[in-house]
């Protein structure tokens, strides 16, 4: 392991202790969000602030879970299963779409891996807020507002670029002559694709099933503007427009919001995250 | 049996990528293509009797020469690009460094500095909102605590701070993306290029010169152009944190189009400044790409 050494600049110790305090400052405002989701409302207000609340309490968590009778009864579980709906329809047309067009790349086009990520860039260079108000005008006509499908088609449409980017990689990697193999012992096309490719590209398919999970669970602009009854709306808009512009910000509430809000996309992560890695990584770096 | 030299394969291929050209040229390219046109209109929602009428180039010349605002704006997002990026690649590529080779917990580590990444964009919002709070957030008190300011600051609301806090916030999301892939490429680097370098005694930023940054070229291309389109686009942490204010400090063309279009209803307009938006976008992202691959001859 003698090369490890040479590129370090500092020594072991100093490293570590470095490490370290890096680490804290990353981590401060995760901390803060979680103490302070567990607070009394007046105890936000007590200088010096607290790290670790003086009477930890789930009082925020309860609130957010009840409905609230101004709003016309619609709470914090509505939005998160708007939020549900919406991402696992996306997740699974991401998937089916990015498996036929990825495979179909990848076999017929094998060395275009730089000139599909400069269409990839391109479609990523498209300015969202246009595409808003086209999509706006658009759904306003074929009366897709606030719908799920809407949604649906808005997110499946912004991850899919990328995702058949992120597969093709996995593809890339299988060799041809396994598939021929299989053709030799009387599969057809199809059943050589999912019999014997699409197994192996697995831990590809989870990679960007992530990806599209977690662009979805994020987005705030399409979902705000898109959803404007509060009983369509999903999370990211539903948290903002429950508490921000208050007169007196229920900052408790907003941060225990925040804390479940961040729950599904931290244990989608934790479990996975070694695909999304591996299908981030596989893309763009040669290895 | 070869693949891909049939003629039924071709058909198989039309099948397998026919779905995805449909769908992504709808949802893709015809609203490109309509918001182009639609920039050539005037049409309001204010305004349905009138409905969508064709005005020229009317919306263009109100935006370059009527007002300063779309300026104003390119510049801002500009500042909010170059900065959130710079900050983010600074630190991520500082931690991809320090967590290279076999540190205790390494893998902890990495799962730890990756948590931001994961975070929603409204959720990273909202706690930065809490913890920029002029009287009771976290920054202030740990700030003082360390001697780093005398006073309490507004850092959303001073004109000066507001830029700066919103890319503090931004940063803090996106460092982990860069740290993530730099790591990557670090770890295909032959170590025969490391252990030659160490032999002939060069010191570690004569490593980081001629060894680790030639070798992470591509990916460093790829991750931060990828990032600044990214930014270039982001409204949510914006948004949610300062609306674009105070005044105009943080108005970025996502923004101020995003305002046009949403909250002056004035649509034609929206569209014609997404169009020069992009026009911008393309002309800086060809100019940072040729610039990177100019140097590709040393």
């Amino acid at each position: 392991m003698s090369h490890y050494r040479t590129i370090r600049f500092v020594s072991g110790t100093v490293q570590y202790i470095v490490i370290i305090l890096l680490l804290a400052a990353v981590m401060f405002p995760i901390i803060w969000m979680v103490s302070t989701s567990f607070k009394e409302h007046h105890d936000l207000f007590e200088t010096p602030p607290r790290w670790i609340p003086r009477n930890p309490t789930t009082s925020a968590y309860q609130r957010i879970f009840i409905s609230r009778a101004g709003a016309g009864g619609v709470n914090f579980l509505t939005y998160f299963k708007n939020s549900l709906i919406v991402c696992s329809a996306t997740v699974l047309f991401c998937i089916l779409l990015a498996i036929f067009s990825g495979y179909a790349l990848s076999r017929f086009h094998r060395r275009g891996r730089k000139s599909l990520f400069t269409v990839i860039l391109m479609t990523q260079m498209f300015p969202l807020p246009m595409f808003l108000i086209t999509f706006y005008i658009m759904f306003m006509r074929l009366k897709l507002l606030n719908t799920y499908t809407g949604l649906i088609i808005a997110y499946t449409s912004f991850s899919l670029p990328f995702c058949i980017w992120m597969i093709k990689g996995f593809f890339d990697k299988i060799p041809v002559e396994l598939e021929e193999a299989a053709l030799v012992d009387g599969c057809s096309r199809m059943s050589a694709l999912w019999r014997v490719v699409i197994p192996l590209v697995s831990p590809g398919i989870v990679a960007i099933g992530i990806f599209a999970f977690l662009s979805a669970w994020d987005e705030f602009m399409f979902a705000l503007t898109l959803m404007s009854q509060d009983a369509m709306r999903t999370l990211p808009p539903g948290i903002v427009l429950s508490f921000v512009g208050e007169f007196d910000v229920r900052w408790e509430d907003m941060m225990a919001a925040s804390v479940v809000a961040t729950l599904p996309v931290l244990v989608v992560f934790l479990l996975l995250q070694k695909y999304l890695v591996e299908g981030l990584t596989a893309g763009a770096v040669k290895g | 049996m070869r693949i891909g030299k049939k003629r039924s394969d071709k058909r198989l291929y039309l099948f397998l990528i026919l779905p995805s050209v449909t769908i992504l040229f709808l949802t893709i390219g015809y609203p490109l293509i309509n918001g182009i046109f639609l920039g050539f209109h005037y049409y309001r929602l204010t305004d349905p009797a009138r409905g969508i009428v064709l005005n020229g180039l009317q919306n263009f010349r109100m935006l370059l020469f009527g007002n300063r605002i779309f300026w104003i704006s390119l510049y801002r997002t500009f500042l909010y690009c170059i900065g959130s990026t710079g900050v983010s690649f600074f630190f991520g590529f500082l931690i991809a460094l320090l967590l290279y080779g076999p540190i205790r917990n390494r893998s902890l580590f990495r799962s730890l500095f990756l948590l931001p990444w994961v975070i929603p964009s409204t959720v990273v919002a909202l706690l930065w909102l809490w913890i920029f709070n002029p009287q009771y957030g976290i920054l202030n008190f740990l700030l003082k605590d360390l001697g780093l300011i005398n006073q309490f600051q507004s850092w959303l609301i001073n004109p000066s701070l507001a830029m700066p806090s919103v890319i503090l916030a931004t940063s803090w999301k996106y460092f982990p993306f860069f740290m993530l892939m730099l790591l990557a490429g670090l770890e295909t680097i032959p170590k025969e290029l490391f252990e030659a370098s160490t032999i002939d005694g060069a010191t570690f930023f004569q490593r980081l010169r001629y060894v680790i940054l030639p070798s992470l070229k591509e990916i460093i291309i790829i991750v931060t152009i990828l990032e600044i389109i990214w930014e270039f686009q982001n409204f949510t942490i914006i948004w949610i944190l300062t609306k674009g204010g105070p005044v105009y400090q943080t108005t970025t063309m996502g923004i101020q189009i995003y305002r046009t279009a949403f909250r002056n209803y004035d649509m034609g307009m929206g569209a014609a400044m997404g169009s020069l938006s992009l026009i911008a976008m393309l002309i800086f992202s060809l100019t940072y790409i040729k610039a990177l691959k100019f140097g590709e001859g040393d």
